[in-house]
Order: C-alpha cells, then structure tokens, then sequence
C-alpha cells in the first residue's frame, strides 16, 4: 500500500501532496522535509528506491518535478515505479506535453486524475483510457452544470 | 466581484518571490473575508485558494466549517472543491467531522455516479471511526452497484475503513469474497489487493479463498492482477504446508515464461521472503539464480539492487548458493551507487574463505585509501562516514569471523590493522584497536611476539599518527594499544631499544592525545622503566645513561601531571612518587640491592590473558567438594519463617488499594429561625444583584414550592460499608 504521495521540484517546493494513512500535521511536515532532502541529494547514477525509516521512498523524475511515493516493507518497488510512470503518462496525455508550471496551476485536475489512479493506497485502474475517459466526463458535467447556470441567470432557461 | 482566482493567486505568488510571506499574508485576509460569504461562488473560489496555500504549508484547519459548507451544494464543481479541501485538510481531530456522515450518506445515495465516485474518494481520506460506523451499510449496499466504476471503489475503500472500524470486517466479508467472482477486472483487482492487506495481518482467514485466487492466476493475463496474486499466495504459503507444492510449478512457470521485470522480480521476492523456495526443486532454484544474476548484472541500477537484496535473503536461506555469486558481487562493489555497493558488502562477509579472504580485504582497504583524483567520480566515497566505517567493520568482521579461522597469515593482518588506524574520515577506530589488542594478547606465544612487539613501536615512533586530523577524530587512540603491548611484552624488547621507546613515550605532542592513550602511556613508561632498570647492568660509564634517563622521565612526568584529566593527574603522580623513591634510594651500581625494584617489578608480574566463556565449567570439581550437602539445617525453617509473614505482608500490601485518608465533614443541623433568616439573607442579595436571572412570577413560586421541599427532605448521616480491605 503506497502510504504518501508527493510531487516536488529541485528547490523542494511541494506540487502534489497525498496522505493515504492518517497522520498528524507536524509529523507530515517532517516526514515531507526529511523525503524531499533524501532525495534531491541523490545523483544521476543512483537506484530509484531508498529506505527511510519503516518506508522505502520510491521516485523518479521528471524533467524538473520529482514523484515520490512511500510503500511498505513488503511491497513491489518495481510496480510502484509503473505506478507512478502510468500517473505522468495519463498527466501527460490530460495536459498535452506536461511541465510543472501545468501541474501548479491544473492543480485540481491533478489531484482529480490521482484519485482516479490510486484510493486509499491501492492502484485503482490500470487502463489509461478509461481515467482520462472518467476525467473528461466529469469536466464535461462541471461544465454543463456552468452553462446551465449562466443560462438560469440570464433568464434563458 | 474583484476576488483573486486561483489562478491570480498563483501568479501573485510567483510575481512576489522577494516578499512571498507578506503577499500571502495578505491574501489569507482576504480569504478569511470572502471564505464567510453567503456567495457559494465565492466561498468555492477562496477555499480553492486556501487548498493550495495549505499545499505550501499554511494551516486551513480553521476553515473545516466552510469545507463542509462547500461540499454541501449541490453542484458538481462546488461539491468537488470541497472534497479536495477535506482530503487535504480533515484529520481525526477535525470536530466537524460529525456534520459530514449525513453529507457523504446523500451524496453516497445520489444518482449520479461521479457525485457517488466524489465521495467515495473523499472519504477514503477522511474516515474515522464514528464515520465508518455510520457508513458501513451504505457501502455494503454499494458494493453491488450497477457499475464497476463504483463497486472498484468502494472493495477498495474497505481497507481504510476496516482499519478505522474492525467489526466491519466481520459484516462485509462475504460480500468482498463474493467480488473475486466479479464481471470486471478492475474490481477483481481491488478486491485482491484488500484481501493481500488484510492476509499481511492475519493469513489463516484467507487460506480458504486458495482455489478462487488459484483459478483467477492460471487465467489472468493482467499483470497488476497476477502480481497481486502472487503476492497473496506468498503471504498465505506459510500457514498452509500443502500449498506451496502446489503453487510452486505454476510459479516455476510464470517465472520462465514472463518477460516483465516487476513479474519476475515479484515471484523471485515473493518465493524467497515467505521462504517458499525452501521446498523448491532443483530446477526453480536453478532458475531463481540465474534469474537473480540477470538482475544483479543489469544496467538498471534498480535491478540490481532489488537483486542483491533478494541476495541477501536468499543466502540466509541456502548459504551455499553464494559461490555462484561471488564474481558479480565482488563488481557490484564499484558501482556508481553508494546504496548498491553497501548491499554488497553486507554479501560480503557470507562469501569469504580462506583462499578468498586476504584478496577481498586487499580489495577493501583500497577503497579507504583512494587517489585523489578519483573524486569528481565517486565523491561520496571520501565523505560518506557511514559507507566507510560500514567498510572498515566488514573488513574486521570478516578477519574476526570464528575467532581468526580464515586468516592464514598474522603478520598481513597485524600489518591491515595497524594501516586502518591511518585511514581517514571514518568513527570506529575503537573496534579495531579493540581487535588489535585481541589479536596481538592471542598471539603472545607464538613466534610472531617478536613481529608484533617490533610493529608497536614502529607505530609508536610513527609521527603521522599525531596530525591534527588523526587526533581529532580519534584514530591516534590506537596508541593506547601500543602502549599497553610494549608494557606487558616489555620482556620481549631489545633492551638497547628501551632508551628509544621511552623517549618516544614523553615526547612534547603526547599531552595532545586523548586521556585514555595518556594513561596507558604512564603505566608504559612505569613497567619498561623498571625493566630496564632490572635487566641493566650499570657502571661507571653507563651510569650517566641511568641518571640521564630517570632524571628525563621525571621531567617528562611533569608534562602528564598538569594534565586536566584527573586520571592522568593521578597516575603520573604516582609513576613521579615511585620514579622519584627509586632515584633517592636505589643505587645501580650496588645491585646487591635489588629487591626495591624487584618489588616493583612484581606490581606487573603475571599475564592477563582472555578467558573463554565455557571455561568455569571446565574447572574440575575438587573432589571434597559435595555440592548437594546442606549448609544450615535449620535454614529451611529460618527461610519458611520469613517466607509466611514477609509473604502475606507484601501480599496485602500490593492488594490494597491507595484510599486518600479525608478529614470527615461535620454536617451542621440549622434550627428552623437560622433556615428563615438564611432564606432572607439569600433573597435580599437576589435583589441587590444586578446580574441575577430572576424568574417570572409563576416560577417563582414553584420556586417556593421546591424551596418548601427542600425544608421537609429529612438530614440523615450518609454510612456505607466499602468492604474491608485490611485484615
């Protein structure tokens, strides 16, 4: 079970947090600083797997935004790996050639698109089609609802 | 109507870089007035903000009030804003946690399944026990929703709530059973991956789910699922003895027949760590290695090091399987990665034999001391304290391993550890003096007494051992063992050489070193000088030499007793004392007289060698000696004695409980006048008191009323037995 998710750039900047296990502010402020400088001090060469504490801290990077997501003991680094690439794939796809300045300001549609990928820990779907299927559908419902709104207000409808 | 957007505060932000923390100072003000407007948009807008200035760090706890407002409209973009700022902000503490269940009840119950997929996903995020509680039905209701969008979501909310409320558990497992079964993949998924979490806690309850999840393996050709699955028959294999015959050809051939990685690195892991592989035949074995090679010698550097951890797991299992991974580990030992060459040097210790050990440990030692300018490679060598005392400890536990078995030839080893103490940047310089001393106390009837004692002082005179750096962090306390050695081998050294050693021992840079080295030097100083003293045979032109030296030492003493180590102070006194009664009254040239410094010698008779630990049980029973005889006769009856009263003592005294010793209260019966005029007081002050509530005139006069009955409720003395407690 992937237990946090965060996305950050080089200067440590947060740009995706999630939390799938109940934890206190404080600590989440820790464990995020002490993740976040684990991994920017890492080099080129390096693996993409690091234990902290009970967790192994699993990231890649891309471009200048590093993912990171925190498994257990147990669990299969390889396919958190696929499950982070699956998430900058389907990020791609949603925003057309995705760079960080698309993940500051899209930030609800990210976190929209994680939601279709992973609940509570736990890969939801694996199919790229059917998230961005999901997410499309819901922008087109926020929309509707936005146009029939403005239609109600101006006494057309 | 001119509220800031997300978007505007985002580009605030960035256009603000010098002063940030005022900027949004300022929008937080801004949010907390337009957060509290009746304007949904509004509201939605600034929770919005308030989300992603959370993400930065800022508290949005005091805003949980309006979260839930948000997420109570009824439209779609509003109620989706919301939910983000719950997952994001909610926690136990969270007191509106309550107002929330009727909330996710009607959005659970909504028609619309994006609305029913919100707040799902929300509560996966925020749900608590009270919350749980309360939902259970609803989500068991759902678990059979018309589309597997829903149903995928709620198996896998189950987890988190099953966390927060256990007994539901016990109501939703036939249903979670029943969705291995299900039309759609993704929900067979979830449901796998739930029972896995929950098979990590307490497998035995799974194993009867072992068909289903064994017909779902042979037909899956979905990786996720089968991963997952593999995953779960290795948590259930240790509980149920038949399975892993079972389960291990159908993982013999995924294994050939699978070209994904993550696959095969599941099965490798899979088999090794819930020890499956024990019962494996040969071939899966063979298969495994070679599988395991394959990843240990890959380009990725994640391969290779999740193979060298799978390694080390494996050769805890099958120790002799390491032959075949000597060569690749004895590479891996370059790699670019810190973290993969600390793994195999964990391997390490497992493969060294005898004719193996002194080229590792060659190949080890050159790691401390690389050149210069391999650097701008592998920076991290030189600064990396734990990568390098990590290596130094292996080099000693790989010498040490079964008290020196695979060491063929001392003298190399004597001269490894004498080179570590000049190895740079590390911490654990005590280990290997520690390893030192006992190398060189078991060897002390051996031939190589002579190598050793000869190796200590050339450690001695060596003047690189005193460089700030050494000294700073303590590698010069490898002196210590020098020091000790040549004083309690002094028999072994060449008597023209003790003049040298000496002076070796008082030079200026000593008072530098730490107080431990200091003290074994005084004690050094003190055995070899009067050895010498004893095996010399002084006259007339020789005894210059004599005074020269015992007049040096005393000065040199001086250097220590200003020491401000008390220890120092204390020994150095004491080596003056003796060294000062020797001067005054021992003559060298009468060495009639030599009783003096025989007594002196004899202080530091006798050797101290290590004992094993079995070696009381090795002292033979005197044969007098009968074990099994009463010492006191009457002892029984003392100890019986004692036993009864000192027993039930502490027994009442654990048993009773701590009763806090109150003053009793003496309860004062009022005549009926002192009632009256007590009444008066109490009403006057009613009357005067401005902030008093009074009460209408209909109760006032029930007022009355139940003053009236409180007159007539009779005052009895209130007794009642607690039971007693102490005899």
């Amino acid at each position: 079970m992937i237990n946090f998710f965060l996305s950050f750039n080089r200067h440590g900047k947060v740009r995706l947090n999630r939390w799938y296990v109940p934890i206190s502010n404080r600590d989440k402020k820790k464990i995020t600083s002490d993740a976040i400088s684990t991994v920017i001090s890492r080099k080129k060469g390096m693996c993409n797997i690091v234990e902290y504490k009970e967790y192994k801290l699993v990231y890649k990077r891309y471009a200048s935004l590093y993912f990171l997501a925190a498994v257990e003991e147990d669990d299969n680094e390889l396919i958190t790996l696929e499950i982070i690439h699956r998430l900058v794939q389907i990020l791609d796809e949603y925003f057309g050639n995705v760079c960080e300045l698309d993940i500051i300001y899209g930030m609800q549609e990210a976190y929209m698109i994680m939601d279709e990928l992973i609940i509570s820990g736990e890969l939801l779907e694996s199919s790229k089609k059917s998230i961005t299927r999901a997410v499309h559908k819901m922008n087109e419902k926020e929309h509707e609802e936005q146009l029939v709104e403005t239609l109600k207000q101006s006494n057309l409808l | 109507m001119f509220e800031k957007s997300l978007a505007d505060l985002i580009r605030g932000i960035r256009a603000n870089k010098k002063n940030e923390a005022s900027f949004i100072a300022s929008c937080l003000e801004e949010i907390t007035t337009e957060i509290k407007s009746n304007d949904i948009d509004v509201k939605a807008v600034a929770l919005q903000k308030l989300t992603y200035l959370n993400m930065m760090g800022y508290d949005m706890t005091w805003a949980s009030f309006h979260v839930v407002e948000v997420m109570s409209s009824s439209k779609f973009q509003y109620k989706r804003i919301g939910y983000l700022a719950a997952a994001q902000s909610f926690n136990k503490d969270t007191d509106v946690l309550m107002l929330c269940t009727n909330l996710i009840k009607k959005d659970l119950a909504s028609n619309k399944m994006y609305e029913t997929a919100l707040a799902l996903n929300g509560l996966s995020q925020i749900v608590t026990p009270d919350l749980a509680r309360d939902l259970i039905d609803d989500l068991l209701k759902m678990m059979n929703h018309s589309q597997p969008y829903i149903r995928k979501r709620v198996v896998v909310l189950l987890y988190k709530v099953f966390l927060q409320y256990p007994e539901a558990l016990i109501m939703s497992y036939p249903k979670l059973k029943d969705k291995l079964e299900d039309q759609h993949t993704s929900v067979v998924i979830a449901t796998v991956s739930v029972i896995c979490e929950l098979a990590t806690h307490n497998p035995r309850n799974y194993l009867p789910l072992v068909p289903q999840l064994y017909n779902i393996l042979s037909s899956s050709n979905n990786n996720w699922l089968s991963i997952k699955i593999v995953k779960l028959f290795a948590l259930l294999a240790p509980e149920e003895p038949r399975l892993a015959k079972k389960i291990l050809p159908v993982f013999g051939l995924l294994l050939e027949s699978t070209s994904a990685t993550s696959f095969a690195y599941e099965i490798l892991n899979s088999m090794i760590k819930s020890g499956l592989i024990k019962q494996a035949n040969q071939s899966l074995i063979a298969l495994s290695v070679e599988k395991l090679k394959e990843f240990i010698v890959d380009r990725d550097a994640n391969l290779r090091y999740l193979g060298l951890s799978a390694l080390s797991e494996l050769i805890t299992i099958f120790p002799q399987l390491v032959t075949a991974f000597t060569d690749i580990i004895l590479e891996r030992l370059d790699d670019i990665d810190l973290s993969i060459r600390r793994k195999a040097l964990d391997l390490v210790p497992a493969m060294v034999t005898k004719p193996t050990l002194m080229p590792i440990v060659d190949k080890l030692m050159s790691y401390l001391f690389k050149e210069e300018d391999e650097w701008f490679n592998n920076i991290n060598i030189f600064t990396d304290k734990d990568y390098r005392n990590c290596i130094v400890n292996n080099i000693l536990t790989i010498c040490s391993k079964d008290k020196y078995a695979n060491i063929t030839n001392f003298q190399w080893y004597i001269y490894i550890l004498c080179n570590l103490a000049f190895v740079e940047n590390i911490s654990v310089i005590d280990s290997v003096a520690k390893q030192l001393m006992d190398v060189c106390i078991r060897l002390r009837d051996t031939p190589l007494k002579k190598f050793f004692i000869d190796k200590m002082v050339e450690l001695l005179k060596n003047k690189a051992i005193y460089e700030k750096k050494f000294i700073k962090s303590g590698n010069s306390d490898i002196l210590y063992v020098a020091a000790y050695l040549l004083g309690e081998y002094r028999s072994t050294i060449n008597v023209d050489n003790i003049e040298d050693i000496l002076f070796n021992l008082t030079t200026n840079e000593v008072k530098e070193l730490s107080e431990i080295v200091q003290n074994s030097y005084i004690i050094a100083i003190l055995k070899i000088y009067i050895y010498w003293v004893l095996k010399s045979d002084f006259n007339e032109s020789s005894i210059d030499a004599y005074k020269q030296i015992t007049t040096m030492l005393m000065d040199k003493l001086q250097l220590f007793i200003v020491s401000s180590d008390i220890e120092v102070q204390d020994r150095a006194n004491l080596a003056l004392e003796i060294l000062n009664k020797i001067y005054e009254q021992y003559d060298p040239i009468n060495s009639t007289d030599k009783k003096l410094i025989e007594g002196i010698d004899n202080l530091f008779k006798g050797e101290l060698k290590p004992v094993a630990k079995k070696a009381q049980k090795m002292v033979p029973i005197p044969t007098e000696l009968d074990l099994d005889k009463v010492i006191n006769p009457e002892s029984q009856d003392i100890l019986n004695e004692i036993g009864t009263s000192f027993a039930d003592e502490t027994k009442y005294f654990w048993k009773a409980k701590l009763r806090a010793v109150k003053p009793k209260k003496v309860i004062k019966e009022l005549s009926k006048r002192e009632l009256e005029e007590a009444r008066r007081k109490r009403n006057q002050s009613k009357k005067n008191n401005p902030f008093y509530l009074d009460f209408d005139e209909d109760t006032k006069s029930q007022n009355s009323f139940y003053e009236a009955e409180i007159d007539n409720i009779p005052i009895v003395p209130f007794t009642y037995k607690f039971g007693t407690l102490i005899k």
